[in-house]
């Protein structure tokens, strides 16, 4: 039997349903007598609300599951889920590891640090990690679910993180802070002086402003920069154990599973424990050969504009999606020759609707196998 | 100067991920240029998705004829940087100076927005280029963009570097960006599935597009759609006609099976699609058709073109 996980992180590019298996994820480890949560960002609206996720923002609240008292087995153990608010996580940072108050406003009020909490590229990332890490260390729950950012490129969610902190840390810092001041000391003045041109040149052509605000910014960052850092290595640290897995969850489309072989090379590279493929959405197979001959045969032989031909074409046509779909899967599978990777093709009616718990239970038990 | 054509020079394609932007950007592109149009496809770098199903060599930054008249760009930001810095620092030497210091590959990566607003201030520059006759190079402009959720701060790029940069060169590039992104020559197609969450996503961004800061929603297009061609979902009607045509009758009972599982699913679909009726009345929803797989995604394109012809205005 595999390793019982304590984190299972859900990775994927947007669109594939990254959220709700994450909570079906959730919900079949709270089937199996598991006190788990469930971190998400940014849900659908319907998940959001049958999950009663409306309000609570940025700390666990319990999942209804009352509503599953006619529909499912019993829960033997419970199921929480939040919202990950990315700007309050990365106050919270700021709070935590400054010096004085006054030093925290300084960068609260900083116009370049509200976009490096809110708009720069990673941020969301790396504070979904941060607020896995606090959560993982102030509660006792059996299993966590983390829901990634969406991102264009799934392997975004490993690198994100570590270009944050990289910025934070950057040689911006010593250009912008000191342009003037110790270095002439030992006599590289002239060399020094190369740079404050340049950062005069920027002043002029980027505005003068956004200029001092990046220098107020890195220059009250550099007190955090410890703090920052161990934490930073802490939450690696996590990332990387035995603990912790990760999934990929992707749909049967050429890009996306393109997108899942590409992911799987790079992951490679990386510390952490790949457990599987969770190939989502996969449309309904109607037909075997022999039928899908003779249905095809008599759908032809119908007048056009008969409804019943209409129909039988449509059930053909989706049923040609559903044969590309194994194909894609099986190419997948060809192209990644691993004895540890566990694939899951979880499916719903029709793989299309998630309107409410049931069917997040329904979805639940197709992936049994990953907290088991 | 009123255009009666407004809002169809530069199109901004979103939606939900995974609903098929970039093959419907390029049935667009296909459609217009079968129209007689110049149409130019946007992709912004890494992406890859367009070069890849129009099945073209492109250089990146460069723009690339796909066709005669029909023309593709790959829109990196390192790119438009440079390209920024080196026409604020018109002397030459200067900017090559810049930007080979480590100073500037710090910056470029700090300053916030800038490489983003360069990328989409790109637009700016391709929208302004005429031939030799004085009519548009490119038109329309193709824009295959971030997906929904990332849409919105696209299109705010220059907004919100406005908002940083409050005076200097860099806010008036801003300005003149935003002035063309809420000018009538933009509008946006948000393309769905007929799938709940992507129409409640769909529903939740034209909310939030509309507005005057950002640009008009010119149609909705509900995408791989098998319902709409479905008028009856009495499975007695299905299952009185399947009885009349199977000759074998040992067909019967998979065949209504699967009917019956179809109509489960058109069903589902109708809800979904009326959904969206009901809360859109000031803008048109356009359906098209799930494509028979089999096709690589050039054909998808091909085939889906012709449906989107309710969209091409005549050229100009």
């Amino acid at each position: 039997m595999k390793n019982q996980p304590e984190v299972i992180v859900c990775v994927g590019t947007g669109g594939v349903g990254k959220t709700t298996i994450s909570a079906a994820i959730g919900m079949a480890a709270a089937f199996r007598g598991k006190k788990t949560l469930v971190m998400t960002i940014d849900p659908a609206k319907r998940l959001a609300q049958s999950m009663g996720m409306r309000e609570l923002k940025n700390s666990p609240t319990p999942v209804p599951m009352k509503a599953l008292n006619n529909c499912a087995q019993p829960v033997k153990g419970s199921l929480d889920a939040m919202i990950l608010e990315t700007r309050t996580t990365f106050n919270n940072l700021i709070k935590k590891y400054s010096s004085s108050p006054e030093k925290a406003d300084a960068i609260l009020n900083n116009s370049y640090y509200h976009y490096v909490s809110g708009e720069l590229a990673g941020s969301e990332d790396y504070m979904a990690m941060e607020k896995l890490y606090e959560i993982k260390k102030e509660y006792d729950y059996d299993l966590i679910v983390v829901d990634t950012p969406p991102a264009r490129h799934a392997i975004n969610f490993l690198t994100a993180p570590n270009r944050l902190i990289q910025l934070i840390s950057s040689g911006v810092l010593k250009w912008l802070i000191r342009p003037s001041t110790s270095v002439s000391m030992i006599g590289l003045n002239i060399l020094n002086r190369a740079p404050q041109k340049i950062v005069k040149l920027l002043k002029s052509y980027v505005g003068l402003e956004i200029v001092e605000d990046l220098t107020e910014f890195f220059s009250e960052f550099s007190d955090l920069y410890s703090g920052f850092k161990s934490r930073a290595k802490e939450v690696n640290t996590l990332l990387s154990s035995a603990k912790v897995q990760f999934y990929m969850v992707t749909v049967p489309t050429q890009d996306a599973i393109d997108e899942a072989i590409y992911f799987y090379s790079i992951m490679k590279g990386y510390d952490i424990n790949f457990a599987g493929f969770i190939v989502n959405k996969i449309h309904i197979a109607f037909y075997d050969d022999a039928l899908r001959t003779k249905i095809a045969r008599i759908t032809r032989a119908l007048d056009a504009g008969d409804p019943l031909r209409t129909t039988l074409e449509q059930t053909l046509t989706l049923d040609s999606i559903a044969l590309r779909d194994k194909h894609l899967i099986a190419h997948l599978k060809a192209k990644i020759k691993s004895q540890k990777i566990d694939y899951y093709l979880p499916s719903l009616i029709m793989d299309r609707e998630l309107t409410n718990l049931c069917s997040l239970a329904e979805l639940a038990q197709t992936l049994d196998g990953i907290v088991g | 100067m009123v255009d009666k054509l407004s809002g169809n020079r530069i199109l901004f394609v979103t939606g939900k991920g995974g609903v098929g932007k970039s093959i419907l950007s390029a049935a667009l592109g296909i459609a217009y240029h079968r129209a007689g149009h110049r149409p130019l496809l946007v992709e912004f770098f890494p992406d890859k998705r367009i070069e890849h199903i129009v099945n073209i060599k492109a250089e990146p930054y460069m723009e690339t004829e796909i066709q005669k008249n029909f023309t593709y760009i790959n829109i990196s930001s390192e790119a438009a940087l440079a390209e920024y810095v080196k026409r604020q620092l018109i002397l030459d030497v200067i900017s090559k100076f810049v930007l080979n210091t480590k100073f500037y590959r710090h910056f470029s990566s700090t300053a916030p927005g800038l490489k983003e607003l360069v990328a989409v201030g790109k637009l700016y520059d391709l929208e302004k280029k005429r031939d030799d006759e004085g009519r548009y190079l490119y038109d329309p402009i193709i824009v295959d963009s971030p997906q929904l959720g990332k849409f919105i701060p696209f299109v705010k790029t220059p907004q919100s570097v406005m908002n940083m940069f409050r005076i200097g060169p860099v806010k008036k590039e801003a300005e003149k960006v935003n002035n063309l992104i809420l000018s009538d020559k933009c509008s946006v197609i948000i393309i769905s599935t007929p799938e709940d969450m992507a129409i409640t996503e769909a529903l939740e961004a034209k909310v939030e597009l509309s507005g005057m800061e950002h640009p008009a929603i010119k149609t909705i297009i509900i995408n791989m759609a098998v319902s709409s061609k479905i008028d009856t979902t009495d499975i007695r009607y299905y299952e009185k006609r399947l009885n009349e045509v199977l000759d074998d009758r040992s067909l019967f009972p998979a065949t209504l099976d699967t009917v019956q599982k179809f109509i489960t699913y058109v069903k589902m679909e109708k809800r979904a699609v009326q959904e969206l009726n009901d809360h859109i009345n000031d803008v048109p929803v356009l359906t098209l058709p799930l494509i028979p797989a089999g096709e690589d995604e050039l054909s998808i394109a091909e085939a889906l073109s012709p449906h989107l012809e309710p969209l091409i205005t005549e050229a100009r």
